[in-house]
């Protein structure tokens, strides 16, 4: 047996057109906390939903405490000792705490195992909580606890399978630093237990300060594994973003005109605190921050999507009143978002019929019916400036590839003429080829004056194309850079806000 | 709305609507008409909506798993008429089957229920695996088992019905009809299954976030075989019982059932965005169904005026019950 | 001219007389071989039989209302001389003539708006559901004679539907017509249904309130009313039940004394006299608009005959 206690080898996964893994290798060993890192889309949470069994590898061996495994769900996964803490799955709200935990392999009555001992569940839920030093009701409904606690019982759920590998996937996205240290307690104890960790995280303090190994993948790549002694924060930037800044980032350099856009001390419960920046005619203004900064939040209440609380929105010097998108739009603004799926797309829908959906009132005649010519006409127009490469204008868009999505919701704002283009992730998920166009017309678009904001995760894409770059950092402003002061390092550290401590 | 700092009366109020809102129409009927509040009055009731009731326990544990079940009226019309064509008097000369021997009460009703039960899970296997709409898998079943009632009587009552049968329907168990005691006995296991096995906690982890349930290691696809199977047995419980009660099989009967028995477990306050959901919440729900149906019969509402005061009602008892799931903002 | 010649002549004069009626072809559609539209289909091919040279085309339109249609636009391209039509729905009366273009018609048993009816090329034959209720009331004021006020419970069939009213309507002005008051104690819809029915008459029984007599749409109610009051112990000899349809169980009902009368709807008189007057139709003779074919009243004297 080898010093492994889980290996996997060589894992492939393909998406429909994406391959999302390209041969990645990940060795664990018991009683070791190993942080799993990359932007973004490397592939972590994929190469983790392998291990777990909610995707199957396209290629690759698993082999798990000495013998080659086939894991072909969560049950075999769960049951051979593997469990997770998942990043996106809220529980299950309408249950009580104790229920969420047993969900499955609730405790049976000895004598009649057809009914479930509440019992015994209730006193093994107190012992798994006094085990972990965590103070909650195992029988309150888990819609009453905040964020936090219903993390913190995901985590004791993940704990309570007894499991040899635990995987957290960023456990901590939703904690305070208090019951950060609280996790981090429990980790080391389980540590101590020599169970083998998987810890994945944006945030770097934490790496350094939990993490015995560290892997870092990059494009479905493995790009290192090292202990973390022998890694500084630099370096693991260096090895994450890593990529040369080339022909992706076309940026012309061309006349910055006057402020357009004024955001003053803008504040959203929860999300944002007293946000201010500026953004200037013909700019393109980069937001750069971790994911769960803020970055979207930020820009949903300039659009009028979210209520602020406090702060102003002024345009071209003069405050706005700026309560819903209707507003904005009327101002000039308009809002590519981040998930072109759940916000933007409607997939079941033409080419067309997309493009036209926030324009539709100019394309209605007097007697309130659409003028199809002029329709066609405008989206044939945008197809052939943007290079939309759609087989015709009446294709249905679910059909197109996600670059050729996203330059359809980007013709989609055009239309309405705005001044002020706000592009949330615009190049998620595209292609290499996709980006670099969808770059080129952003370039384009700041050359013809337009006021550009860019929301990106992607830190090359950020460097390359800003102006100036606003970095968010839990809810703040934590810093606005300029083009010629700005690298890779400073943003990070403005991103982790580790610049106050450092400095 | 501040629940933190929400009076206890008004907690209670919430948390106890719907049971309010039927204390309070027995209370007005029993004012208005004095046949109301008699033992003999509130057994009919119970007798009257015993059948619509075990449709409704399990057209409620469906909901709570965030499905419907439309197939269960056509299912109360289908073991309706097979049990019923097993059990003729051989004296009567237009029987079914006319070959049929001298069959033991038992196999019309076991009969009856395997073959509801059968199509639950047929209904559970195309919703798990095929990942149609449950909506759509029930709308055709519910079609096809009336359309099966149909065919297998022309359309003509199985009436006639051996006296041993009718005993089931019209019979007593002590002082309590026999329909009424497996009505309750119904609501019983249907509370300890939902409460004290782990099929009812599956049946809330499915309706409360079916991607949770299954990477928690729930096996989804059998448990919603088991979910409208459960379904489809309450269903053929009733129609073996009612057709007992009617003393004749009948296609068409359980016309509509299907839509009472939804809007009973709505009213008690079971959620269609699933997970949430209590026994006692379906018993209330058909509970006011049933009283306001004897109230209107008892005060000789005139039957126009009748559909316009249920309708109301209805919608008034929902939305005072769904104040307790107001969401903070 | 020659003996054969003549012979020739009187041929062909017979044949020039006899080919209309020789060669009559009618063409039926029916909403769904239910029992008692089979009965009433089999009476119109029975009909048939007594007229030499008459063929009867019989469609099913399993109560689709395009099948229907279908079927009358074949009929009119086989150039058939008459259609019999038995509707499935009552709003689809004006496209089946238009598509009858001009093809005589009959419509039998589901009655179309008189509007409709010009007595040249179309008519009706049905019974009166009116006829129904007067012969409940003609039944009930023989039953009651000597009474002065009867207090009723009436069950009826769907609300708003023409057999609803027409048979409440019925039962009510006859007997009133007949010197009686009558006293509602209750009176609700119970859609036809026996379960309803069921469930409804045992919850007033528990009431205790006084009643006379049950009154019913028909028959499915009227069984679900007598069982509710069998196992209540209420004697049926003294509170009539009475029903409408003459079901094969109601039938069995009235023999056991349960049922005090119902109301048979004759299809087999439906289906001859539909037959006749589209025949009589197809030949251009003048017609009636409607063939009545009277409802008959059913009790434990004369239910051996059905």
């Amino acid at each position: 047996m080898s010093e492994y206690i889980l290996e996997m080898r060589n894992i492939v996964r393909d998406f429909p057109g994406v391959r999302a893994l390209r041969g990645v290798d990940l060795n664990l060993k018991a009683g070791v906390v190993h942080a799993l890192m990359g932007e973004n889309g490397a592939g972590k949470s994929t190469l983790m939903k392998c291990l777990i069994g909610i995707h199957r590898p396209t290629a690759g061996t698993i082999v798990f405490k000495g013998r080659e495994v086939d894991i072909p769900n969560t049950i075999t996964a769960l049951r051979m000792g593997i469990s997770m803490i998942h990043q996106e799955l809220n529980p299950v709200v309408d249950r009580t705490v104790m229920e969420n935990i047993w969900i499955a392999r609730e405790p049976m009555h000895k004598a009649l195992p057809v009914f479930i001992d509440h019992g015994k569940m209730f006193s093994l839920t107190k012992q798994l909580f006094k085990e972990l030093e965590l103070d909650l009701d195992p029988k309150s409904l888990l819609r009453n606890l905040t964020v936090a606690r219903m993390q913190m019982v995901e985590i004791a759920k993940a704990v309570s399978y007894d499991a040899e590998v635990v995987i957290m996937d960023e456990p901590s996205s939703a904690l305070t630093p208090n019951e950060v240290e609280h996790l981090f307690a429990m980790i080391r104890k389980l540590k101590a237990k020599g169970v083998a960790i998987v810890y994945i995280t944006h945030k770097m303090d934490e790496i350094f300060e939990i993490a015995d190994e560290v892997t870092v993948l990059r494009d479905g790549n493995r790009i290192v594994t090292e202990p973390v002694s022998q890694m500084t924060i630099d370096s693991l930037i260096s090895y994450m973003v890593g990529r040369n800044l080339d022909e992706m980032f076309p940026k012309i350099d061309c006349p910055i005109g006057e402020v357009k856009l004024e955001v003053r001390g803008l504040s959203v419960p929860g999300h944002i605190e007293d946000a201010s920046f500026t953004a200037r005619r013909g700019e393109i203004l980069g937001v750069s921050g971790l994911v769960g900064a803020g970055r979207t939040e930020l820009m949903e209440a300039i659009f009028g999507l979210r209520r602020r609380s406090k702060g102003e929105i002024l345009i071209d010097g003069k405050q706005v009143r700026i309560d819903s998108p209707v507003d904005a739009m009327g101002a000039g603004m308009a809002f590519v978002t981040e998930d072109r799926r759940l916000t933007g797309l409607v997939p079941v829908l033409s080419v067309k019929f997309n493009t036209i959906i926030a324009n539709m009132k100019a394309y209605v005649n007097s007697l309130g019916l659409l003028r199809h010519r002029k329709i066609s006409q405008d989206v044939t127009s945008y197809r052939d400036k943007l290079s939309i490469k759609t087989p015709s204008i009446d294709t249905i868009i679910a059909n197109l590839s996600g670059g050729n999505q996203q330059k359809v919701l980007v013709a989609r704002w055009l239309l309405t003429s705005p001044d002020i283009l706000i592009l949330d992730e615009p190049t998620r998920g595209i292609d290499v080829g996709a980006k670099a166009e969808i770059h080129n017309i952003i370039t384009r678009l700041a050359g013809e004056g337009k006021t550009i904001i860019m929301v990106s995760s992607e830190l090359p894409e950020i460097l390359g194309m800003s102006d100036r770059i606003v970095v968010v950092c839990e809810g703040r402003v934590t810093g606005i850079v300029d083009r010629k002061d700005a690298n890779q390092e400073l943003i990070m550290k403005y991103a982790t806000n580790s610049l106050r401590a450092s400095a | 709305m501040a629940t933190l700092q929400t009076p206890l009366v008004q907690k209670i109020v919430n948390r106890y609507a719907i049971f309010i809102v039927l204390g309070a129409m027995g209370a007005s009927l029993t004012l208005l008409s004095p046949d109301f509040l008699t033992p003999g009055n509130l057994i009919n009731v119970l007798i009257a909506e015993s059948g619509r009731g075990m449709l409704a326990l399990g057209v409620g544990v469906v909901i709570m798993s965030r499905g419907i079940d439309l197939s269960i009226g056509s299912i109360v019309s289908l073991t309706s008429v097979v049990a019923a064509s097993l059990i003729q008097q051989h004296d009567y000369s237009a029987r079914i089957f006319k070959d049929l021997p001298l069959l033991p009460v038992y196999v019309p009703v076991i009969a009856g229920l395997v073959t509801g039960t059968l199509v639950g899970m047929v209904n559970g296997w195309l919703i798990a695996y095929t990942a149609i709409p449950a909506f759509i898998a029930t709308l055709g079943f519910m079609i096809i088992a009336r359309g099966m009632a149909l065919m297998l009587t022309n359309a003509y009552p199985v009436p006639m019905l051996r006296p041993e049968f009718k005993i089931l329907g019209q019979g007593n168990f002590g002082p309590m009809p026999i329909i009424v005691c497996v009505f309750i006995f119904m609501v019983i296991v249907t509370w300890v299954l939902l409460n004290h096995t782990r099929f009812g906690k599956n049946v809330y982890f499915i309706g409360g976030n079916i991607n949770a349930a299954r990477v928690s290691g729930v096996r989804v696809e059998r448990n919603l075989i088991y979910i409208y199977a459960f379904s489809g047995f309450c269903a053929a419980l009733a129609g073996v019982l009612i057709t007992a009660r009617a003393a004749s099989g009948i296609a068409t009967l359980g016309n509509n059932y299907e839509l009472d028995a939804i809007a009973a477990a709505t009213i008690g306050g079971t959620s269609h965005t699933g997970g949430i959901g209590t026994v006692g919440g379906i018993v209330a729900g058909i509970l006011i169904l049933g009283i306001l149906n004897n109230g209107l019969l008892l005060l000789g509402v005139s039957p126009y005026l009748q559909q316009i005061v249920k309708g109301v009602i209805i919608v008034f008892a929902v939305v005072f019950d769904m104040r307790k799931n107001a969401r903070k903002v | 001219m020659g003996k054969w010649s003549r012979r020739a002549l009187v041929l062909v004069a017979v044949c020039l007389i006899a080919a209309p009626v020789f060669a009559q072809k009618i063409g039926v559609t029916l909403y769904d071989r239910d029992q008692f539209i089979s009965s009433l289909e089999q009476a119109i091919l029975d009909a048939g039989k007594a007229f030499p040279g008459v063929t009867i085309d019989s469609q099913d339109a399993k109560q689709d209302v395009n099948q229907q249609l279908t079927q009358v636009d074949v009929f009119v391209t086989k150039k058939y001389n008459a259609i019999i039509v038995n509707l499935i729905n009552t709003d689809t009366v004006e496209t089946i003539l238009e598509r009858a273009k001009g093809t005589p018609t009959v419509f039998v048993n589901r009655r179309p708006r008189d509007a409709v009816i010009d007595g040249v090329k179309t008519a009706y034959v049905g019974s009166q559901e009116f006829d129904a209720g007067r012969m409940q009331g003609e039944f009930l004021a023989k039953f009651f004679q000597g009474k002065k006020e009867i207090r009723y419970v009436l069950f009826m069939g769907q609300l708003g539907l023409e057999n609803t009213n027409e048979r409440t309507r019925g039962v009510k002005e006859t007997l009133t017509k007949a010197g009686f008051t009558l006293t509602k104690v209750y009176e609700d819809t119970a859609e036809w249904d026996r379960f309803k029915a069921m469930n409804q008459m045992q919850q007033l029984l528990g009431t205790n309130r006084p009643f006379d007599v049950v009154i019913c749409n028909n028959d499915e109610m009227a069984l679900g009313a007598i069982e509710a009051m069998k196992s209540a112990g209420r004697d049926l000899k003294k509170v009539p039940v009475v029903g409408i349809d003459a079901t094969p169980p109601a039938k069995e009902a009235v023999k056991a004394g349960d049922m005090a009368m119902t109301v048979f709807q004759n299809a087999k008189a439906q289906g001859r006299v539909a037959l006749e007057i589209a025949l009589k139709a197809a030949k251009g003779q003048k017609i009636d608009k409607f063939g009545w074919v009277p409802f008959e009243p059913v009790t434990i004297d004369n239910v051996a005959k059905y």
